[in-house]
């Protein structure tokens, strides 16, 4: 049944960066954002672009406690 | 020459060494020096460097490659700074050179950062700023320095243990065999990762590696798993080994293709023979002396003589046996007929690793940062920094405010979150770079050499964005400890009954803001 057991580990570790979703979407939607607002006022580049990379950090790190989770699946468990 | 034809040059040049490149790899190394493609190392602890060092219980802790990673990103930064203090004559030089400039260009940047997010208080000048700084430098050297050539892939060279994955020990005429081999680290030496290897699996690819076998490839029916055989009536053990041999060349007849000439010569420790039959692979075979050796304690079938006595007869190949026990046919296949080129894969375990691709570091400077978080706003704010925690002033002015019970319980979720940032700060760190080192050696395993390089192009970008947004997260969060919310709500609270709920929000959405107006 070992076979059994590494193909559900590789659906599990798959199903895990459906985590990843979000992120994405938030991030498109933070850089959208972010964007418009330099597009504006770009003379407010320069801050809007430090905010919104600290926000994508924030919603990345959602993706990547989906991709710890993935790796700890396939090569810990 | 025309542009058109000088590019049309370049291209066919760059699409020859790709695949020039493609073919050493995957055709060449194989076929003309018998060596397979080393497999990454994949594994989340570090390897010891010691065994039994300085006890068998601790050997994990102290001398592992996670110390090496550390090391060496501390030496990077010593000569990063020596060089610096060199290049700019100790600081004085009034128009900077490159190296100086780029010093300077890191350390103006993290000051003018803090500066911005956290004042430029005794405080932080003296303390968080040297901090947030040597985070954001070491970690920089860690994540670049796995990118060193020979970081992560120069070490100790050691055998995959092979492992069959199949229905073990299913015999052929009870249906199809679905598994296919794979292969799994089962070591446990000093510098050996996985988990433990058998001194069978050593062996053989031990002798695979001084013999470089190729050209021969097994076709196991039994895909190298154990078998095993439930007597019935008449059996001996000739007859058991006679009708697994027919079998398996049963199987192989229908597979494969038949020719007569013969293969390559096998020398080994184990057996010198030349191969004829079936092309590129090797018989199976069970011998009857196998057997034997390996069923010592098989009962032989008792023999009623004349006169009514029974005995039991020795056990030799013929012997009839004992209806109904089970008799091994093979454990596992040895020798080398497991030995072929396709079910051998190496690893490498290396000296060094990078220093984020283990959890233990990331942890640890996680923790660290908490406490510095704590420790400045603590010694900022005093006890009424604990307010944001368990609030006693929004629960004590229940009676005149009664909807402040919410305050008092955002304050519990407050701890929840505080200790959030440990896991965040260090599962961040740790899944970016070691998911970095999976992709890379993904991607080597899968072109071998030129594509990945566009990977280490992405890992740069990653490593050092890693290391910015450890360091200026930690600064964020202390600057936001340093702030407090209560007294705002206090000043304001008796005044602006409406105004206050906005106020309160703002300074959430911008923590930095108290401090740096």
């Amino acid at each position: 049944m070992e076979e059994l057991g590494t193909g559900l580990k590789a659906i599990g570790a798959g199903l895990a960066m459906v985590g990843a979703f979000g992120p994405g979407v938030g991030i498109g939607l933070m850089v959208q954002g972010a964007m418009q607002g330099i597009g504006r006022n770009p003379d407010a580049a320069g801050a809007i672009q430090t905010n919104m990379i600290l926000g994508i950090v924030f919603a990345e790190a959602v993706a990547i406690y989906a991709l710890v989770v993935a790796l700890i699946i396939l090569f810990v468990l | 020459m025309s542009a058109n034809q000088r590019g049309c040059r370049s291209l066919i040049i760059t699409i020859a060494v790709i695949v020039g490149i493609a073919l050493f790899q995957i055709w060449f190394l194989p076929k003309v020096l018998g060596t397979g493609v080393t497999l990454p190392v994949i594994t989340v602890p570090p390897e010891k460097y010691l065994e039994n060092w300085p006890s068998p219980e601790l050997d994990d802790f102290f001398v592992n490659t996670l110390l090496g990673g550390a090391l060496m990103a501390d030496i990077m930064v010593l000569i990063f700074a020596f060089s610096a203090g060199r290049w700019s004559n100790g600081w004085t030089k009034k128009i900077p050179g490159r190296g100086q400039a780029a010093a300077e260009l890191v350390v103006d940047g993290l000051w003018g950062l803090t500066k911005q997010q956290a004042g430029h208080s005794p405080k932080v000048k003296t303390i968080l700023f040297p901090i947030v700084a040597s985070l954001f430098v070491f970690l920089l050297a860690a994540n670049w320095g796995k990118l060193i050539p020979g970081v992560e892939s120069v070490g100790i060279l050691h055998c995959a243990a092979y492992k069959p994955v199949a229905f073990s020990g299913l015999p052929i005429h009870e249906g199809n065999i679905l598994g296919r081999p794979v292969f799994t680290l089962r070591v446990s030496n000093a510098l050996d990762v996985g988990t433990t290897g058998t001194a069978d699996a050593y062996h053989r690819c031990e002798s695979f590696i001084s013999h470089h076998y190729e050209d021969v490839e097994l076709l196991d029916p039994f895909y190298d798993a154990a078998v095993t055989h439930t007597t019935v009536e008449g059996d001996t053990l000739d007859s058991i080994a006679a009708q697994y041999t027919t079998a398996a060349e049963e199987t192989m007849k229908d597979d494969l293709p038949q020719v007569t000439t013969p293969n390559s010569p096998i020398n080994s420790g184990y057996i010198t023979e030349t191969f004829e039959g079936y092309h590129g692979w090797a018989p199976v075979e069970f011998h009857a002396e196998d057997l034997l050796a390996l069923n010592a304690g098989a009962a032989a079938a008792p023999l009623t003589d004349a006169e009514g006595h029974t005995t039991t007869p020795a056990l030799t190949s013929e012997t009839v046996l004992k209806p109904g026990q089970t008799i091994t046919v093979r454990n596992e296949l040895l020798g080398y007929e497991a030995t072929t080129f396709r079910n051998q894969l190496f690893t490498v375990a290396p000296f060094v690793r990078g220093a984020a691709t283990d959890l233990n570091l990331t942890l640890g400077l996680a923790i660290f940062s908490f406490c510095l978080i704590q420790y400045f706003g603590l010694s900022t704010l005093g006890p009424n920094y604990l307010q944001k925690f368990v609030n006693i002033n929004a629960l004590g002015n229940a009676g005149t405010r009664p909807l402040g019970i919410v305050d008092f319980v955002a304050g519990i979720f407050e701890i929840v979150s505080e200790l959030g940032k440990i896991i965040s700060l260090s599962f961040r760190l740790f899944g970016a770079l070691f998911a970095g080192s999976i992709l890379f050696a993904v991607f080597l395993f899968l072109f071998g050499t030129f594509i990945p390089v566009a990977i280490l192009f992405l890992e740069i970008i990653v490593g050092g964005a890693q290391a910015a947004v450890f360091a200026i997260l930690t600064l964020i969060f202390t600057a936001q400890a340093m702030v407090s919310h209560a007294h705002d709500d206090h000043d304001h609270h008796d005044e602006v009954g409406d105004a206050h709920v906005d106020e309160h929000d703002g300074g959430h959405g911008q923590p930095a803001h108290g401090v740096s107006a």
